[in-house]
């Protein structure tokens, strides 16, 4: 376990940044006490001041986690979210879209959505951008990309692709090995 | 004189004799240790004054301006500093000799050759009766194949032999040192041969480009990089991270930092963006409000002519259609 780099922490801000804006100043300095990023087997945490100094008790080997997994660092130093981290993603998201019931299992099978499957979707949702995904009663189901911007979706058929997956809740299960 | 008075005497009284190897420069005392340290002092003092009294006794030489004692041979033997070698292991046929109690029977180093009449060495360079050195060999009656060179049989028996010997004997110092002789052609790479570049993979190449562009008199620091190239990798340079448990809250403060950062970025983008998105609309119209307002640029000589010489070949070309039109209705 040890704190990110410079380079590091600057690829991790940049990928919470995507989806959650100017917000991540509020998960890094909080109100409700002191937390950290860090770094343990290429892959970051993020937890309490508190629960990092007794986690750092425990060898490297033996520890699995601690905190919440946000992602990891391939061996090419670039930085993936896992789906771990949606529970800071989705109260923050900047861009969201709400699924239609009939989409939402599509989605959490590791599918790209459709217009067909969009029940609503932020305002002012550029193209390229990181939004998060909900169903219709407000549950976070995963993130992805936007492929087309909010203007160009309301004039596209409803075959056309409007969201690339990422990652979504399924992978608990489909992933269950490799997230921590 | 007043001196004497102040010094003790030279002349030392023990109550037990010590022991004076002059040729060690050793004197051990035998009295039984107090734990008095004046006393100690005085003793270690009166020892000294016994041993140089013996010096003293001894024979004298003058070498040039100083005045040297010649020692006796010393007569206490001092203990070993290391500790005594370990007998060399037997070699494996030392071993079979002893079980079959073979005994070793020595050669003499010269033996008589007949044929030059002179001693020569019975081993090694040189010496007599050189199988190898035959100037004439009998093909023996039954060869399988006669026509194969024996001369050059011969000299592979030997090299073979020594070669042979050799083995044997890197494997009786493998043996001394609890290792095994591996089997086989040597899978050590070649010293100076460098791999085939062709061979090479992709991170070998980097590598050694990178080793390249280093290797300049100033280190490679002033090496300018190609378009495209990626930084060295292995700069020698050691990761260093922060303490673990350093405070959370300056690192906050620099996590914040970077942040900063990545926002200035971003809006950069998004303006281009913008400006991109905008585009062709825009700039049409600051084309054309430089047109009239802006400061016109000043002609060059070069278009000029250019202008001229378009005007010249229009001119051309209408009246030489001209003139073909007459032509033509000729």
């Amino acid at each position: 376990m040890r704190p990110l780099t410079e380079e590091e922490t600057e690829k991790v801000l940049g990928k919470l940044t995507y989806f959650i804006g100017d917000n991540v100043a509020q998960l890094i300095d909080r109100s409700d006490g002191n937390y950290c990023f860090r770094n343990h087997k290429e892959r970051v945490y993020y937890c309490s001041e508190k629960l990092m100094r007794q986690a750092s008790v425990i060898a490297r080997e033996p520890l699995l986690a601690f905190g919440t997994c946000l992602g990891k660092f391939t061996k090419t130093k670039k930085f993936y979210l896992h789906i771990t981290a949606l529970d800071y993603l989705a109260p923050y998201a900047k861009n969201r879209v709400w699924l239609k019931s009939q989409a939402e299992q599509q989605f959490l099978y590791g599918n790209n959505i459709l217009k067909s499957g969009i029940g609503r979707m932020s305002e002012a949702t550029p193209s390229n951008a990181g939004v998060v995904v909900f169903s219709m009663t407000d549950t976070p189901l995963g993130f992805g990309v936007s492929a087309k911007s909010t203007q160009d979706c309301k004039k596209a058929d409803p075959t056309a692709v409007v969201l690339l997956h990422q990652c979504d809740l399924g992978e608990y299960i489909r992933s269950e090995a490799t997230l921590t | 004189m007043d001196l004497i008075g102040h010094f003790p005497s030279t002349e030392v009284q023990k109550d037990v004799d010590p022991m004076v190897d002059v040729g060690n420069l050793l004197l051990i005392d035998r009295q039984p240790v107090t734990s008095d340290s004046d006393e100690l002092k005085d003793r270690a003092r009166n020892n000294t004054q016994l041993l140089l009294n013996a010096i003293w006794q001894l024979e004298r030489q003058q070498v040039e301006d100083a005045v040297v004692a010649i020692l006796p041979a010393p007569t206490y033997r001092l203990p070993r500093e290391k500790i005594i070698p370990q007998p060399r292991q037997p070699t494996k046929w030392e071993l079979y000799a002893k079980a079959k109690g073979i005994k070793k029977r020595t050669k003499d180093k010269k033996k008589f050759d007949d044929l030059t009449g002179e001693w020569k060495p019975t081993y090694g360079y040189r010496r007599g009766n050189d199988s190898t050195k035959d100037w004439v060999i009998e093909i023996p009656q039954n060869a399988a194949d006669p026509m194969k060179d024996f001369f050059e049989e011969r000299i592979e028996a030997k090299k073979e032999r020594v070669a042979k010997n050799e083995m044997q004997r890197l494997k009786n110092i493998a043996k001394q040192l609890n290792s095994t002789v591996k089997k086989g052609e040597s899978t050590d790479k070649l010293i100076g041969v460098g791999v085939n570049p062709m061979e090479k993979t992709k991170q070998q190449v980097r590598f050694a480009a990178d080793r390249a562009r280093a290797a300049t008199a100033s280190a490679g620091k002033f090496q300018e990089t190609i378009k495209g190239e990626k930084p060295n990798v292995k700069t020698g340079k050691k990761r260093k991270f922060e303490p673990n448990e350093g405070k959370i809250t300056e690192e906050n403060k620099r996590a914040l930092q970077i942040f900063d950062k990545i926002k200035a970025k971003k809006i950069k983008i998004i303006e281009e963006k913008a400006a991109e998105i905008a585009g062709p609309n825009s700039s049409d119209e600051g084309k054309k409000e430089r047109g009239k307002k802006g400061k016109k640029p000043a002609r060059m000589k070069s278009e000029v002519h250019r202008q001229q010489w378009f005007k010249n070949k229009i001119k051309s070309k209408k009246s030489a259609s001209a003139r073909g039109g007459r032509k033509g209705k000729k």
